[in-house]
């Protein structure tokens, strides 16, 4: 039996179809990845299976889960099989775990019912030991966050799980985890559909995998064929957007320094996180930093860009040192390109409003945007649209614009490809690379991505746990 | 950095000193620079205004040292407030204790009652609006809290007492002699308070039931009820402690047009008498009994908040 069966799935919003003709099918104990272009409406497919489709979508066709049979627009129907045939794997711990109750209590609410020593075993299985039971969300690490998610969703009945972008943000040691817990799920039995944008889910796992293009299935098959010989145009842009495919280029010899740390130590909440350091970054040069997640690597940018008071140790702007005085000369100049493009610009207003409020912080940047917006490939249509309308790659590159019309010598980048399809990644990196090299713009790229630091940056930083080797340059 | 319990309490008690030495010294300024003769309007108000003498405004200027420099009276009078004398009333001749702690068991029942019919009124309501955002039952919650919210208490008491009192005759006008006195006066405060109230309430709910944790809870098969008391609850009603001292200072604004409006005689109506009389130890004294009062509607909401919400004790914002 089937445990997921999408048959003729379409999905229209405002008259304009997202989706057309979606046909799937997961059994149960095999696993389906689903690729396809960011915001090309992949996440729609999870969204109506799980019954979550916001009221403003019209859905057509039918979803089988395992001996039922309902219509796609049925959503409530969809969502009384919570539990009992799905369960949506969620995105962030962070937001999925009831935040002011401890981790054996947060176990222990999903029924069955299960005594203490019960729970406290399912918590060291994977790997939580009864100390870390005690805390609450906010005091577990995100990897152990993960794993007591993973604790509550294996606890749960649900023959098919569904996620949504499940490695998003994860350094490759917590990927890994991740996946291999994957596999265990799959080996118990369950029926995983996965929609993603990173190739190394289908490359690890295996299984099934489907692209989606145009709102359409372009292409299914077992993953290692279709990766291998890729038939869609999407699929064979992903495959050769690998960055362990990028040409090698020379290191840029790089101009004046813009910043430099001295015996620099880092810290969040009076916590040492890393230190003392000591590097400096170079107009033209990119510098890309390494480390596991939550090891320090966006305080560091934040503490170079003046954003949190550095531990101990000294910073240094275009060759001064950094006091008041300088850090309000120079405030503009040293900026930040966030993870999260969608997000940095107020809601609900016209992205070319936000854009026009430059002109009052910096007089004179009017006149520089329109060919900086073109160079960007950046359409006037695009700027009428408001943030939440427009997909994660071109809120990026309007990001972009705002922050080069302010003529920055540093830019700190701070993961600011891990919700971009390859494709578009691969175009968003080398467009930084691109103005490194043109604008003499000094570029930190915090990234798990060592192939893309590999292939681009000119030099790299890894930050490792403090003790260890604090932060070589290679 | 969290602060410790000790620091905190220790903080919070140097900030309510600092707030009682500024709200002692506002009141002697105010009294002071308001025009008029200080002394006239104090024995006007001892011994009736058509009877004052200049004589006896001179009398009583003497007698209360209000002869000496501002700067001498204002010396000597945080003096004797820090040794705990708060003096006699100018006008009464009575201690200002004796006059002050009477009326403000009064005052204070019935700003406990009209917060607790409050609590009682709006919380359900808000909660319950709360469930489902943009639903029938919030906008009408809404509208209702909107339409109570933009009624003056003096105007909805007016209108209560001509209805229940004048014309139904269900309840007692004015004056404290029973406990159906209070009835009235106690509703037309909880009906000030009700309506933030319930739009906190309201936001609370929203986030909490709408937040993921709440879905994937649901997903997870978990049963409604547990939901509701393990997950949403205490998320839900965060807002609504850290709401409270604002509460606390809309009690204080109301009781005093409440006491008026209804003849109460509480500190509302002794503060507005003192004002006129320029009274001086009397409203120093109200000043500091209401700074201490709000001091200590904050410092147990900020101590609750910390038993409620671990993150706020670890120092607050976590990314």
């Amino acid at each position: 039996m089937k445990a997921l069966r999408i048959e003729g799935l379409g999905i229209r919003h405002d008259g304009r179809a997202m989706l057309r003709d979606v046909c799937l099918e997961v059994a149960e104990g095999e696993s389906l990845c689903l690729i396809g272009a960011s915001g090309g409406g992949k996440s729609l497919i999870a969204a109506a299976v799980a019954g979550l489709l916001p009221g403003c979508m019209e859905a057509t066709g039918w979803i089988g889960l395992g001996p039922h049979r309902l219509r796609a627009a049925d959503q409530r129907g969809l969502r009384a099989l919570w539990h009992s045939r799905t369960c949506l794997l969620p995105q962030e711990p962070a937001q999925a775990l009831a935040p002011l109750l401890p981790a054996l209590s947060q176990l222990r609410l999903t029924p069955p019912w299960l005594d203490r020593a019960g729970a406290l075993g399912w918590l060291a299985r994977l790997g939580l030991d009864s100390r870390a039971a005690a805390r609450l969300p906010f005091q577990l690490s995100g990897g152990m966050a993960q794993r007591l998610l993973a604790a509550l969703v294996l606890r749960g009945q649900a023959p098919l799980l569904l996620a949504d972008e499940p490695t998003k943000g994860l350094d490759p040691a917590r990927r890994a985890e991740l996946l291999a817990l994957f596999a265990t799920l799959r080996a118990e039995g369950r029926a995983l559909l996965l929609i993603t944008h990173d190739l190394a889910v289908p490359q690890a796992l295996g299984g099934q995998i489907a692209v989606l293009e145009e709102g359409r299935i372009a292409e299914c098959g077992p993953a290692e064929s279709v990766l291998a010989a890729p038939r869609s145009a999407f699929a064979r842009a992903c495959v050769a957007a690998d960055p362990r495919l990028w040409p090698a280029r020379a290191p840029a010899a790089g101009g004046e320094e813009v910043a430099r740390a001295e015996a620099l130590a880092i810290g969040r909440g009076g916590r040492a996180l890393a230190g003392p350091l000591d590097f400096s970054l170079h107009a033209g040069r990119m510098t890309a930093l390494l480390g596991p997640s939550g090891i320090g690597k966006t305080t560091l940018g934040d503490t170079l860009l003046a954003l949190a008071p550095p531990a101990a140790g000294r910073l240094c702007w275009l060759g001064r040192p950094l006091d008041t005085r300088l850090r309000q000369s120079l405030r503009t100049r040293f900026q930040k390109l966030h993870q999260d493009p969608t997000r940095v610009f107020p809601r609900q207003r016209p992205l070319g409003e936000s854009l026009a409020d430059l002109a009052r912080l910096r007089p004179g940047t009017a006149p520089a945007l329109p060919p900086l917006l073109e160079r960007l490939g950046i359409s006037p249509a695009l700027l009428r649209r408001p943030p939440e309308a427009v997909s994660g790659g071109e809120a990026q590159r309007v990001a972009l614009a705002r922050l080069l019309a302010l003529r920055p010598a540093l830019l700190v980048a701070d993961e600011p490809c891990s919700r971009l399809d390859p494709p578009t990644r691969r175009a968003a990196l080398h467009l930084l690379r691109g103005l490194a090299d043109a604008e003499g713009l000094g570029v930190l790229l915090i990234t798990h991505d060592a192939a893309a630091a590999r292939a681009l940056a000119d030099a790299t930083l890894c930050l490792g746990p403090p003790g260890g080797g604090m932060a070589r340059e290679g | 950095m969290g602060l410790s319990l000790a620091r905190l309490l220790a903080a919070r008690l140097a900030q309510a000193g600092l707030v009682a030495l500024v709200v002692a010294t506002l009141c002697f300024a105010a009294l002071q620079a308001l025009p008029g003769d200080l002394a006239l309007r104090v024995a006007a108000a001892r011994f009736g205004e058509d009877r004052v003498s200049a004589a006896m405004v001179e009398a009583l200027r003497a007698e209360a040292g209000l002869d000496r420099p501002v700067l001498l009276q204002y010396g000597a009078w945080l003096a004797d407030l820090a040794r705990g004398r708060f003096g006699r009333s100018l006008v009464t001749g009575q201690p200002v204790l004796a006059e002050v702690a009477p009326r403000l068991g009064l005052t204070l029942r019935v700003g406990a009652l009209g917060l607790l019919a409050a609590l009682l009124l709006a919380l359900p309501a808000g909660l319950a609006a709360g469930r489902r955002p943009g639903g029938w039952l919030d906008r009408g919650v809404a509208a209702l809290a909107a339409l109570l919210a933009s009624a003056p208490s003096f105007a909805l008491g007016g209108v209560l007492v001509v209805l229940l009192s004048v014309r139904l005759r269900w309840l007692p006008v004015a004056g404290d002699a029973t406990p159906w006195h209070l009835v009235l006066p106690v509703v037309t405060l909880a009906a000030a308070l009700a309506p933030g109230l319930a739009r906190v309430a309201r936001h609370g709910m929203a986030e909490a039931h709408g937040a993921y944790a709440t879905q994937f809870a649901r997903m997870r098969g978990v049963a409604p009820w547990r939901i509701g008391l393990r997950v949403v609850a205490r998320p839900a009603l965060v807002p609504v402690v850290a709401y409270l001292p604002v509460l606390a200072m809309q009690v204080t604004e109301g009781f005093i047009a409440i006491e008026m409006l209804f003849n109460l005689d509480g500190i509302g109506q002794l503060l507005i008498r003192s004002l006129m009389a320029r009274d001086l130890p009397v409203v120093a004294a109200l000043g500091l009994a209401f700074a201490l009062l709000l001091g200590a509607a904050t410092l147990l909401a900020e101590l609750s908040l910390r038993a409620m919400d671990p993150r706020l004790r670890a120092g607050g914002a976590t990314a």
